[in-house]
C-alpha cells in the first residue's frame, strides 16, 4: 500500500482514541476494503493512482469515520455510566456523613477506589473506570503534595539548626517518596493520556474541587480543625458538588462525541469549583475563586498538552498486515 | 438531500437484510447493495462501518475475522438471533409504513 492509504488510514487513528486492539481491528477492516476496491478498480482498467484516489473518496473522509466510530464505541450504555458515576456518589456519602474525619473510613474509599481500577484494568480497561482510578490517584497526589511540604519545612528546620531524629525521618522519608510517588502517579495516568485526552480529564474532574477543599481546610486550622463550624458546613457544599460531578459523568458517557464531552468538562469544572468555593461560606477573594477556577480548566487541559507530546499509543501499527 | 435522509433511516435495516442471506464483509455489503439496488444505495462518508459497528454494539450482529477466498482475512458480519428478531420487526413495520404513504400518494395522484 503507498503513502496515501498509510496517510489516509494514519488520520483513521489520530481521531480513534479506542483501545489499541480495536484500532487495529478498524484499521486492518478499511485497509482491506481499500485493497480491494483499488484492486477491481485496475481491474476494470483504471490505472493504480486514479483507482486510489477513486477508492478513497468513496469511503469517505476519514476524520468523520474516525469520530462516527469513536462514538458507537465509547458511547456507554446507562448500567456503565451509572458505574462511572459510583465513585462519585461515594464521596458524596464520606461528605453527607463526614466520615472523612475517621481515618479508616477514607482509606477504605481510596484503596477500595484503587482495587475496582486494577481489577477493571486487568478485565480489558472498560471506559466507566477512569472516575475510579482518579479517586484512586488521590492519596498519591496528597502524599506527594504532603511531601513536598515536609521536604520544604524539613529543610527549613536543618537551616534553623532544629535537628530531631523525627524530623530527620519525615525529611528521608518525603526525600524518597517525591520521586517514587512522581513515577508511581505518572505510570497509573501516562496510558490514559496516551489513549485520550479528554478521558484523562475526566479521571482528573475531582481533583480541582478536591483541591479547593484542602485549601479550606488548611486554612481553618489543618486536620484537627474537622470539627469546626467551617468544615461541618463545607461538608454540605462538598456532597452537593460530588452529586454534581455524578451527574456530570453520566451526561459525559451518554454524549457520543468528543468535542462535547472536552466542552462540557470545561464548563463543568470552573462551575463546580465556583459554587464550591463561594459555598465554603469562608467569603474567599473573588479574585482568589476567579484564578483558581482558571487554574482548574489548565489543569484538565493538561492532558491535551501531554497526549500531542508522548504520541497516541499504539498498538501493532507496524505488524503484519498493516499499513505495508 | 431527501435521499440521503431516507438512508440514513434504513440503513441498518438495509444491512440486517442483506445478512440475513449470508455472512458478508464491509466491501462485499458495498457492492451487493450496489447490485440489488440497481445502483440506487451507493455507502459513502463513513456510513457504512459505522452502521456495522453499530449493530455489533447492540448485539444484532458478529464480527469476526476469517478468511475469504482470495485468502486474506477478512471481517465478516454474522447476524444473531437478536438480529433476527429485529429485522422481522423492522421489516414488518417498513411494509406498513410503505404501504401507507402509498396510500396516501396514490390518492393525492388520482
Amino acid at each position: 500500500m503507498g503513502p496515501d492509504v498509510r496517510s489516509y488510514l494514519q488520520h483513521v487513528r489520530d481521531d480513534l482514541h479506542l483501545q489499541p486492539a480495536q484500532e487495529h481491528s478498524i484499521l486492518l477492516e478499511l485497509q482491506g476494503h481499500l485493497e480491494e476496491r483499488v484492486h477491481e478498480l485496475q481491474e476494470d482498467g483504471l490505472p493504480y493512482d486514479q483507482a486510489l484516489d477513486k477508492a478513497l473518496g468513496e469511503l469517505g473522509d476519514p476524520r468523520l469515520i474516525a469520530q462516527q466510530l469513536y462514538a458507537v464505541h465509547t458511547k456507554a450504555s446507562w448500567h456503565e455510566a451509572a458505574l462511572a458515576a459510583v465513585p462519585h456518589l461515594l464521596f458524596a456519602i464520606l461528605f453527607v456523613f463526614h466520615l472523612w474525619t475517621i481515618f479508616s473510613w477514607v482509606v477504605l474509599f481510596i484503596i477500595g477506589t484503587a482495587l475496582v481500577s486494577v481489577q477493571a484494568w486487568r478485565r480489558g480497561y472498560p471506559r466507566w473506570i477512569y472516575p475510579w482510578l482518579g479517586y484512586s490517584l488521590v492519596g498519591p497526589i496528597v502524599i506527594w503534595f504532603l511531601a513536598l511540604i515536609a521536604i520544604a519545612t524539613g529543610i527549613f528546620g536543618f537551616l534553623a539548626h532544629v535537628r530531631s531524629a523525627l524530623a530527620l525521618l519525615s525529611l528521608l522519608g518525603a526525600l524518597m517518596y517525591l520521586p517514587l510517588g512522581g513515577w508511581l502517579i505518572w505510570k497509573l495516568f501516562s496510558p490514559v493520556v496516551r489513549r485520550d485526552w479528554v478521558m484523562a480529564s475526566l479521571t482528573l474532574l475531582p481533583l480541582p474541587f478536591l483541591g479547593s477543599w484542602l485549601l479550606l481546610l488548611w486554612s481553618s486550622g489543618g486536620p484537627f480543625a474537622y470539627n469546626s463550624q467551617t468544615m461541618l458546613g463545607a461538608d454540605r457544599v462538598a456532597s452537593l458538588v460530588f452529586l454534581c460531578l455524578a451527574g456530570t459523568s453520566v451526561v459525559f458517557f451518554k454524549l457520543g462525541h468528543r468535542s462535547m464531552r472536552g466542552f462540557l468538562l470545561m464548563l463543568a469544572t470552573p462551575i463546580l469549583v465556583i459554587l464550591g468555593m463561594t459555598g465554603f461560606g469562608e467569603n474567599p477573594a473573588s479574585l482568589g475563586v476567579f484564578l483558581f477556577s482558571i487554574l482548574s480548566v489548565g489543569l484538565l487541559l493538561t492532558p491535551a498538552l501531554l497526549e500531542s507530546r508522548l504520541g497516541h499509543e499504539r498498538h501493532g501499527s507496524r505488524g503484519p498486515g498493516l499499513f505495508h | 438531500m431527501y435521499k440521503r435522509e431516507l438512508l440514513k433511516g434504513s440503513t441498518e435495516t438495509l444491512l440486517l437484510s442483506l445478512l440475513a442471506r449470508e455472512p458478508m464483509y464491509g466491501y462485499r455489503l458495498v457492492k451487493d447493495m450496489n447490485r440489488l439496488s440497481g445502483g440506487y444505495f451507493r455507502f459513502k462518508e463513513g456510513t457504512l462501518y459505522p452502521a456495522l459497528h453499530r449493530l455489533e454494539k447492540e448485539g444484532l450482529v458478529d464480527g469476526r475475522w476469517q478468511p475469504a477466498r482470495s485468502g486474506q482475512q477478512r471481517r465478516y458480519y454474522f447476524i444473531t438471533g437478536q438480529g433476527q428478531r429485529a429485522l422481522e420487526a423492522r421489516q414488518n413495520e417498513w411494509r406498513r409504513f410503505s404501504r401507507a404513504v402509498d396510500r396516501v400518494i396514490r390518492m393525492e395522484t388520482v
